[in-house]
């Protein structure tokens, strides 16, 4: 089964508009996952130049979500996997 | 005269208060007189302990300086010092001892010493004595002269490290001179590059550890280590115009010596450019700073603009030392310390990004940053900076 890659952007403004806690989450999330998902730390991807967005950003499989917390990630990864969040 | 830059020293020292006291008693000062390509050092040592110790030996050690600095002949000063200072009315003997040192860079060293236990020379593994040993006066003032060579240490330290562990059954007399080289040559031995600051708190731990932590007088001991100057680079920042971009990678892949890039986007570039992988291990964060990365050829990687204010921060305080050596900004200043000729290589595009008024004010320019590192680690800490902006 392919896996979804996950980039989490390492550039410094991400890390300080709350991108520091991403990888100790992302820790669980491969565990949540269960060896499905891969996660990868990217240098600044340049999203930030985009004035609309606002970071921290990561990229799932080239999607780039923007302004994302732990909620916001686990939200759309449950989506991609089938996972229904009542269970 | 321009510096020898194949030949540097490496200088340092340590000290341990007696027991009980809140000041040390020994004195060592060092200056670099760049210009005149030399250095001079000295330490002094202050008759008993704690604050009367501490002004007598501050005395005699600028003292000391000053006259070296004023281009005064050495053993001119050693004996002015000598019939300035007070001696001790019951004891007759001076209110405190010292070692004068005087190096160029061209190698000529000499030792001035009095009442102080003899300087130690070591020639890689092996204790040598001095080429020529002058005997001024029977029972104070010794002038010692040798040419030094690359590889060299002297070890200077007051009589806090040669007496210690005094009275103990295995050492009735103290931690004995024979025993003190072999431990020294023991150390070289381990570690053939040890540096100057690792050698003496080696040697004053373990001084320490002979009065079972509770030393008996103050302790305190200087190495000089002559070697090959290291060399380091650090680029930071993309340059202001992107046609450089080529430049600055070629530079850095040119440089001997260690390299570090602090910026992702800076990674970024000098990956592409030299067509070499990048990669971010993601877990490497610590207190609060970003994760470093891996590139062939590169020594570290490090995020720019908040490392770097960690780096000017907690140097201009001394507080690096309580910084985690996992800590990416930690490992910076380690490379900054251990190397004695610093490259900055500093790209001066600004980041727009970061000059929205509501972020944290520590995302400062780039280039005022590293010109207050620049500043520190060439007052405080004595190394040859240069910065280069693109």
């Amino acid at each position: 089964m392919k896996k979804i890659v996950m980039k989490i952007c390492t550039g410094t403004m991400c890390h300080v508009l709350g991108g520091a806690e991403l990888p100790e989450m992302a820790k669980d999330l491969q565990i949540r996952y269960q060896g499905k998902l891969s996660v990868k730390g990217a240098s600044c991807m340049g999203h930030c130049k985009e004035k609309e967005n606002r970071p921290p950003f990561i990229e799932i499989d080239g999607f780039v979500l923007n302004d994302v917390t732990k909620e916001s990630i686990v939200e759309y990864l449950d989506e991609q996997f089938g996972y229904d969040r009542e269970e | 005269m321009k510096r020898n830059t194949d030949f540097f020293i490496d200088i340092d020292y340590t000290s341990i208060n007696k027991h009980g006291q809140i000041v040390c008693g020994d004195v060592f000062l060092s200056r670099r007189e760049k210009k005149e390509g030399r250095l001079a050092a000295v330490l002094s040592d202050g008759l008993g302990s704690g604050i009367k110790a501490n002004v007598m030996a501050t005395m005699t050690a600028s003292m000391a300086m000053n006259f070296i600095l004023a281009d005064q002949s050495i053993e001119r000063g050693a004996r002015t010092i000598q019939n300035t200072l007070p001696q001790d009315e019951i004891r007759k003997i001076s209110f405190a001892s010292f070692t004068i040192i005087d190096t160029g860079y061209d190698g000529d060293t000499r030792i001035i010493e009095y009442g102080n236990p003899q300087s130690l020379i070591f020639r890689n593994t092996a204790r040598i004595s001095f080429e020529q040993s002058i005997d001024m006066n029977p029972e104070t003032l010794t002038v010692n002269s040798m040419k030094v060579q690359k590889g060299d240490r002297i070890v200077l330290f007051s009589d806090g490290v040669s007496q210690s562990g005094i009275g103990r059954d295995d050492m009735p007399f103290g931690w004995d001179i024979e025993a003190l080289s072999e431990f020294i040559s023991w150390n070289i031995g381990c570690d053939s590059q040890v540096s100057a600051h690792d050698l003496c708190r080696k040697i004053v731990t373990k001084a320490n550890h002979n009065d079972h932590y509770l030393p008996k007088d103050d302790i305190t001991c200087a190495v000089l280590y002559f070697r090959d100057p290291r060399s380091l680079i650090v680029c930071s920042g993309p340059p202001y115009t992107p046609d450089k971009d080529s430049w600055v990678a070629d530079y850095l892949a040119n440089f001997s010596g260690e390299k570090v890039i602090c910026g992702g986007t800076t990674a970024q570039i000098i990956s592409r450019e030299l067509n070499l992988n990048l990669e971010i291990d993601l877990f490497s964060g610590f207190e609060g700073i970003p994760p470093v990365s891996f590139m062939d050829g590169i020594n570290l990687i490090t995020e720019g603009i908040l490392t770097l204010g960690k780096v000017s921060e907690t140097l201009s305080d001394g507080s690096y030392l309580n910084l985690s050596e996992k800590n990416p900004a930690r490992m910076l200043i380690d490379m900054l310390l251990l190397n004695d000729q610093i490259t900055f290589l500093v790209g001066t595009k600004i980041n727009e990004a970061h000059q929205d008024p509501n972020l944290p004010s520590e995302l400062d320019i780039r280039r005022n940053v590293i010109k207050l590192i620049a500043n520190i680690l060439e007052n405080n800490f004595f190394k040859t900076v240069d910065t280069i902006y693109v």
